[in-house]
């Protein structure tokens, strides 16, 4: 069966002033994947991202999600994602509960706010505040968030970073259950391990080109065709399955 | 290609009443921002209670020459809080006025007369008042006193002709300015200044430092509804603010409220106007900041010279010629005169329209300043 496309980016340049962040780059995310954008610091990845979230305005090119142009139907696009924002708080004071119904309101929408924290393991929660909330409570309810509008995309950025092994196991569960249930996931990550595990297909960014597309399994495959050999051969177990073994894999917060 | 779905847009008023709504539990769930709102302004009028005299009288000195007789005379010697003092003569008098000694004295004159109905002839009368640098404070009170009887002969007058005497004598008998007579009102527009302006300006802030406005970006509810519910949650509750603080005037200090409620309508009438303007300060101030830090000083920078010039410490009288024109025409100062005109001239909103006039002049003008300088990120 061929893959659906629900994302295209054609020829995206991003510039500021004289420095091109983004170098017309093109790709496709498939509907129903996790996909994953990954590239050192400076890549291009959160200028892209912010793109495509109708966050900032493209220089050339395009982007369409679902059929809908970035460049003329903004509005449109914004009501069919979700946008999950690295380092993003939220009004203070309020509960989890009321966040959601505020987020909800939002999109005009109606939704089950018990239902939807429950569905983040937060359903003893819904009274909490924000700021009481560990930080893999905190990711989760901030992808719930991204959810009220029961998006066909949603954009996680660095959703992993700061969380302990347990928890981002736990989120890596939560992301797949998104997909599963029918949403696209984009996704940022620093950690090529997250990628590996997590992501269907990857591309690879750097200085705002896109070096390579593919799922982690053919990028391996086309690294090591070209003759690349690890200096030491890999453990058979790493420091974190230790670690998971140790302390166990359920949830500490 | 992915056939597209109709998309149902979404309801604008949905999203900013929900904004509102939050906006508004999360400033009353807010300790810090309850005790400026509500306890601070309590705390200040008491301290200046406190300062001054309870229940006390202010000496207005009668020059000689000065008539003894007539409407206004009377009607000044039968307000409780003025003691009209007719033994000095004119050489003791200038020197009171030059050491602080005599805060005020009346000269009244009577100039011609005039018709004010068919067969009725009115005299005209000229008040003066000398006010002495050295008791400002003293002055200002007697000057408000002065005037607001002045006020309110003049406004009998020209209402029901034919009663005059009459009618007037017994509003002024029934009035009795109190200390707190002077203090609400000024307070009262401090309040509502300064929490205006503090509040919406960091409310912004914060949310820019915190990315919670990008985050919204993301969803499909307009800038501008960010904003506008903002301004709609603090207003809200800057009218709930005036409510108790004159509630609490009323009934605790005996705040005078010269035509009840109807008193209370105009001065929450005023309130919303004044409010209004306060918040374009606050969000020309986020405009105009770069970060935390220096949004403090530029917020100070709009409120303390409407602080000090508006006349609701310092009676503006004191002040330099130069600088007199430039503190009547400031929005606290419109507000506070507004305040005191209904409260205990009693005057009718409606007398009050070069004041709203000034205001909503200010705020069209704040506003358009900050459309063009509002930065979103």
């Amino acid at each position: 069966m061929k893959n659906e496309t629900i994302i295209e980016v054609k020829n995206l340049v991003k510039k500021y002033g004289d420095f091109t962040a983004v170098k017309g780059i093109s790709f496709e995310v498939y509907k129903g994947e996790i996909f994953g954008l990954l590239g050192p610091n400076g890549a291009g990845k959160t200028t892209t991202f912010e793109i495509m979230e109708t966050l900032k305005d493209e220089t050339d090119g395009d982007v369409i999600i679902s059929g809908y142009s970035i460049n003329k139907e903004a509005e449109k696009i914004k009501t069919i994602i979700g946008v999950q924002l690295q380092a993003a708080g939220f009004p203070e004071r309020l509960t989890l509960r009321e966040l959601i119904d505020l987020f909800a309101a939002l999109y005009d929408v109606r939704v089950d706010s018990i239902e939807l924290l429950k569905k983040v393991q937060l359903g003893d929660k819904v009274k909490s505040y924000v700021k009481d909330l560990s930080g893999g409570q905190k990711q989760r309810f901030s992808i719930a968030t991204t959810l009220v509008n029961k998006p066909e995309v949603v954009f996680l950025d660095e959703p992993s970073t700061g969380l302990d092994p347990q928890a981002r196991l736990n989120l890596w569960g939560l992301i797949r259950e998104i997909r599963d249930s029918g949403t696209t996931v984009v996704i940022t990550t620093h950690f090529m391990d997250e990628a590996e595990l997590l992501c269907d297909r990857v591309a690879v960014m750097d200085e705002g080109n896109i070096l390579q597309i593919g799922s982690p399994d053919e990028l391996i495959a086309t690294l090591l065709k070209k003759g690349f050999k690890r200096e030491k051969l890999e453990k058979l177990a790493t420091l974190e399955d230790v670690f998971l073994d140790l302390t166990g894999k359920a949830l500490r917060e | 290609m992915v056939n597209k779905k109709t998309i149902k847009k979404p309801r604008q008023f949905v999203a900013f009443l929900a904004m509102t709504k939050a906006s508004v539990l999360m400033t009353l769930r807010n300790p810090t921002s309850l005790f400026f709102n509500f306890l601070f302004p309590f705390i200040f009028i008491t301290i200046f209670g406190l300062l001054n005299w309870e229940n006390a009288k202010f000496d207005l000195v009668v020059k000689p020459n000065s008539m003894k007789t007539g409407i206004v005379y009377e009607a000044l010697q039968k307000v409780d809080a003025l003691n009209l003092v007719t033994d000095k003569n004119e050489e003791q008098i200038l020197d009171g006025l030059k050491k602080g000694q005599v805060a005020v004295t009346l000269d009244i004159q009577e100039n011609g007369t005039v018709n004010i109905a068919p067969g009725v002839d009115m005299p005209v009368y000229d008040v003066h008042l000398d006010t002495s640098a050295g008791a400002p404070q003293a002055a200002g009170s007697i000057t408000s006193i002065v005037n607001a009887v002045v006020g309110q002969i003049n406004a009998s007058v020209s209402q029901n002709a034919p009663k005059i005497v009459n009618e007037t004598q017994s509003v002024v008998e029934g009035r009795k300015y109190q200390q707190i007579d002077f203090i609400l009102p000024g307070q009262l527009a401090f309040a509502l200044l300064s929490n205006a302006l503090f509040g919406i300006s960091f409310t912004i802030m914060m949310y820019k430092k915190n990315l919670i406005l990008k985050r919204y970006f993301a969803t499909p509810v307009r800038k501008f509804n960010i904003l506008g519910a903002e301004v709609l949650s603090k207003t809200l509750i800057a009218i709930l603010q005036s409510a108790i603080i004159i509630a609490a005037g009323y009934f605790l200090f005996h705040f005078t409220l010269a035509n009840g409620w109807v008193t209370v309508l105009s001065m929450l009438v005023l309130s919303l106007v004044g409010i209004i303007v306060f918040l374009a300060f606050g969000l020309l101030a986020t405009s105009i900041a770069k970060n935390e830090d220096s949004l403090t000083p530029i917020t100070q920078l709009f409120m303390m010279p409407q602080l000090f010039l508006s006349g609701a410490f310092f009676p503006i009288e004191n002040f330099p010629k130069i600088i007199q024109p430039i503190a009547h025409v400031l929005p606290m100062t419109l507000l506070n005169e507004a305040f005191k005109k209904v409260a205990f001239e009693g005057v009718a909103l409606s007398a009050t329209l070069p004041q709203i006039g000034g205001l909503l002049a200010w705020g069209v003008g704040l506003y358009i300043l900050v459309l063009i300088l509002f930065k979103w990120e």
